[in-house]
C-alpha cells in the first residue's frame, strides 16, 4: 500500500530560495505538501501549533524539516537544539539546507543531532535535483514509532 | 694673573716651590692641556667642592667666566644654579664612598641656559705622596639636544608605527569589504540567473525574436556578473586563507592540467619529462598555472595552439618556470598593466574575461615569495616567467 505523502516543512527566509524550491517541487512532480515558515520563531510556532498556527489543520505535522541556518529572530541552530531537546520532535528528520560551507556550522549542526547537512547546490538544476533526492531518501527511511504515516 | 698661575696657586697653596717645581709644572701643564682639549665640560673640585679648574667647554656651555668660577664653591656658581639635588648626592657619594660615578643622569632648569639634561661622570683623583688634598674630576656632558633628537626620533617612530597599523587596518578592512560585498552579491545574482532560466524554460517557445534576445542578454549579463564575482572572490581569498604548505610535484600537477586542456581544444602542450618537487601551497600553484595556461589558449588565434612549458633552477634556491605560447602577443607598453586588477586590453566580444586572471596570478606569486614577468611581442606569442622559491618561506 502506498504511503501517505508526508508534509515537508521548510524554514527559509530567502524569498528567492522559496520560489526556487516551489519550482523544484513542480519540476520533479513532488506530491508532498510543502509548508514554508520564514524564521525560527515561526518554525517553532508551527511545530507547537501556536499563534497563527493554533487553528486546527493549519499546521499538519511534518515528515521532514528543511532548515536554513541564517534566519531572523531565531536561527536554525537554536531551532534544531529545541527540537532535539523536546519529547515530541526528537526524532523528526531535520535537514540543514544552507549556503554556509563553514566547518564550524557543519560540526555544530551534527553535534546538535541534525540528520543531514546539505550545502545548497549552485544552479537551479542542481538545487532541484538535490531537493528531489532528499525527498526520495526520506520517503524510504523508517523512524522509531513513525507517526508520519498514521 | 694667568689662568695657569691661579690654578697652580690653588694646587699648591702656601707652599714654597721646591726643587720639583719644574717637574710639577710640566705635569700640570700636561693635565691642563688634556682638560682644555676635551670638548665636554669638565670641572675639577677640591675636597671642599671649590672649583680648582674648569675647561673652556664649561665656560662656553654654561655661559660663565673665569672670575665667576675659579675658587668658588660649586653651589655658589651662577646664583646657586648648580645646587641640584642629584649633583649634591652624587658628589657626597664620591667623597664619602670614594667611588667612581658613571653616566649619572641629571635634569635641571638653569636660570641662564634653561632646561638641560646632563650626563654626569665623576671620579676622585688621588694625589701621590699626599701632595695636597684629593680632587674630584667632574665631567658634565650636555645631552639635551641628543635627548631631544632621540625623543623626536622616538616620537616619529611611534607615529610611523601607528600609521603602519592604521594602514594595515584600513587595508584589511578594504579587503574584508571587497570580500563581503562580492560574497553578498552572489546570492541576488544567482536568483536573477534562476529567474532568467525559469522564464526561458516556460516561455522559450512563445517568445518573439526581440524578447528572446533580451532574455539572452539578461542571461549573458548575469553570467558575466557571476564570473566577475567568482574571480573577485578568488582574488580576495589569496592571502586571506591560511596557507597549507606541502611538497608539490610540479610534474604531476602539470600532467593533470595538460590532459584536461589537450582534450578540449586544438591545443598542443610540450613539457619536459623531469620536473622538480617544490615546497608550496598546492591550490595557489594550481591557480597560477591554470590561469597562465588558459590565457595561453584564450588569447590565441593560431590553428594549433602551441604551448611550451619549461623550467630551470635559478639563484638563491629558486626555480624559474615558463609558459610560452604562439598567441596574439602583448605590446611591451602593456607588460606591467596586464598584471593589474580589472585591466583588459580587449573588449568582451573579442576575448571574454573579467580582467582579474593575471592579477590573481601576480598576487599568488608574490604571496609565495616569487615574482613574475612577461616577454612578448604582438604577433609572435608571449612567454610568462614565474620565479618561485623551492622551499616555502614559511607563512
Amino acid at each position: 500500500m502506498e504511503k501517505k505523502r508526508f508534509v515537508i516543512l521548510m524554514a527559509e527566509d530567502d524569498e528567492h530560495d522559496i520560489i526556487a524550491t516551489k519550482r523544484a517541487w513542480k519540476k520533479n512532480n513532488i506530491l508532498n505538501p510543502l509548508y514554508v515558515v520564514r524564521d525560527g520563531v515561526e518554525c517553532l510556532d508551527y511545530l507547537y501549533r501556536r499563534g497563527k498556527y493554533s487553528e486546527p489543520g493549519s499546521a499538519p505535522l511534518p515528515g521532514i524539516l528543511l532548515l536554513d541556518i541564517k534566519m531572523p529572530k531565531l536561527d536554525g541552530m537554536a531551532v534544531l537544539k529545541q527540537i532535539r531537546e523536546s519529547e515530541e520532535f526528537k526524532y523528526l528528520p531535520v535537514i540543514i539546507l544552507t549556503s554556509s560551507k563553514d566547518e564550524e556550522d557543519r560540526l555544530k549542526s551534527y553535534d546538535l543531532g541534525v540528520n543531514a547537512y546539505i550545502v545548497k547546490p549552485v544552479g537551479f538544476d542542481n538545487f532541484s535535483r538535490a531537493v528531489n533526492a532528499i525527498n526520495i531518501f526520506w520517503e524510504l527511511v523508517e523512524l522509531p514509532g513513525d507517526g508520519r504515516n498514521e | 694673573m694667568s689662568h695657569y698661575d691661579k690654578q697652580l696657586n690653588i694646587l699648591t697653596p702656601d707652599k714654597e716651590p721646591v726643587g720639583l717645581e719644574a717637574d710639577y709644572k710640566a705635569a700640570f701643564e700636561y693635565a691642563e692641556n688634556i682638560l682644555q682639549t676635551v670638548r665636554e665640560p669638565l670641572i675639577v673640585l677640591d675636597a671642599d667642592l671649590r672649583v680648582v679648574s674648569v675647561n673652556n667647554a664649561f665656560y662656553k656651555t654654561f655661559m660663565t667666566s673665569v672670575e665667576e668660577t675659579l675658587g668658588r664653591h660649586i653651589y655658589e656658581l651662577g646664583n646657586r644654579q648648580w645646587e641640584i639635588p642629584e649633583l649634591r648626592s652624587l658628589l657626597a657619594k664620591v667623597l664619602l664612598e670614594e667611588t667612581t660615578i658613571e653616566d649619572f643622569w641629571a635634569e635641571h632648569v638653569f636660570p641662564t641656559i634653561g632646561h638641560k639634561i646632563m650626563l654626569l661622570n665623576a671620579r676622585r683623583v688621588y694625589k701621590k705622596d699626599g701632595q695636597g688634598p684629593d680632587l674630584i674630576l667632574l665631567a658634565i656632558e650636555d645631552v639635551t639636544v641628543r635627548m631631544q633628537q632621540e625623543n623626536e626620533l622616538q616620537q616619529l617612530r611611534q607615529q610611523l608605527e601607528a600609521k603602519v597599523v592604521e594602514l594595515r587596518n584600513a587595508n584589511e578592512e578594504l579587503s574584508q569589504f571587497a570580500y563581503v560585498t562580492s560574497h553578498d552579491l552572489k546570492a541576488p545574482l544567482r536568483a536573477i540567473h534562476n529567474y532568467a532560466d525559469f522564464l526561458r524554460e516556460d516561455l522559450e517557445e512563445t517568445l518573439g525574436g526581440e524578447q528572446l534576445e533580451y532574455l539572452n542578454g539578461l542571461t549573458l549579463a548575469v553570467k558575466q556578473g557571476e564570473a566577475l564575482i567568482d574571480d573577485l572572490l578568488a582574488f580576495s581569498r589569496i592571502g586571506r586563507l591560511k596557507q597549507n604548505i606541502e611538497e608539490v610535484d610540479l610534474g604531476t600537477v602539470l600532467r593533470e592540467m595538460k590532459t584536461t586542456l589537450e582534450s578540449t581544444e586544438e591545443v598542443e602542450i610540450t613539457t619536459p619529462d623531469e620536473w622538480p618537487v617544490i615546497e608550496s601551497e598546492k591550490s595557489l600553484l594550481k591557480q597560477i598555472l591554470s590561469n597562465l595556461l588558459s590565457n595561453a589558449i584564450k588569447f590565441n588565434k593560431s590553428n594549433i595552439k602551441l604551448i611550451e612549458l619549461g623550467w630551470q633552477s635559478s639563484e638563491g634556491g629558486f626555480i624559474e618556470l615558463y609558459v610560452r605560447d604562439n598567441g596574439i602577443g602583448i605590446d611591451s607598453s602593456y607588460h606591467d598593466q596586464i598584471f593589474r586588477i580589472f585591466q583588459r586590453l580587449h573588449n568582451r566580444e573579442e576575448f571574454e574575461g573579467t580582467g582579474i586572471g593575471l592579477a590573481i596570478v601576480r598576487k599568488a606569486v608574490n604571496l609565495m615569495g616569487g615574482s613574475i614577468r612577461v616577454e612578448s611581442t604582438p604577433g609572435s606569442g608571449s612567454t610568462f616567467f614565474v620565479t618561485l622559491p623551492k622551499k616555502s618561506p614559511g607563512v
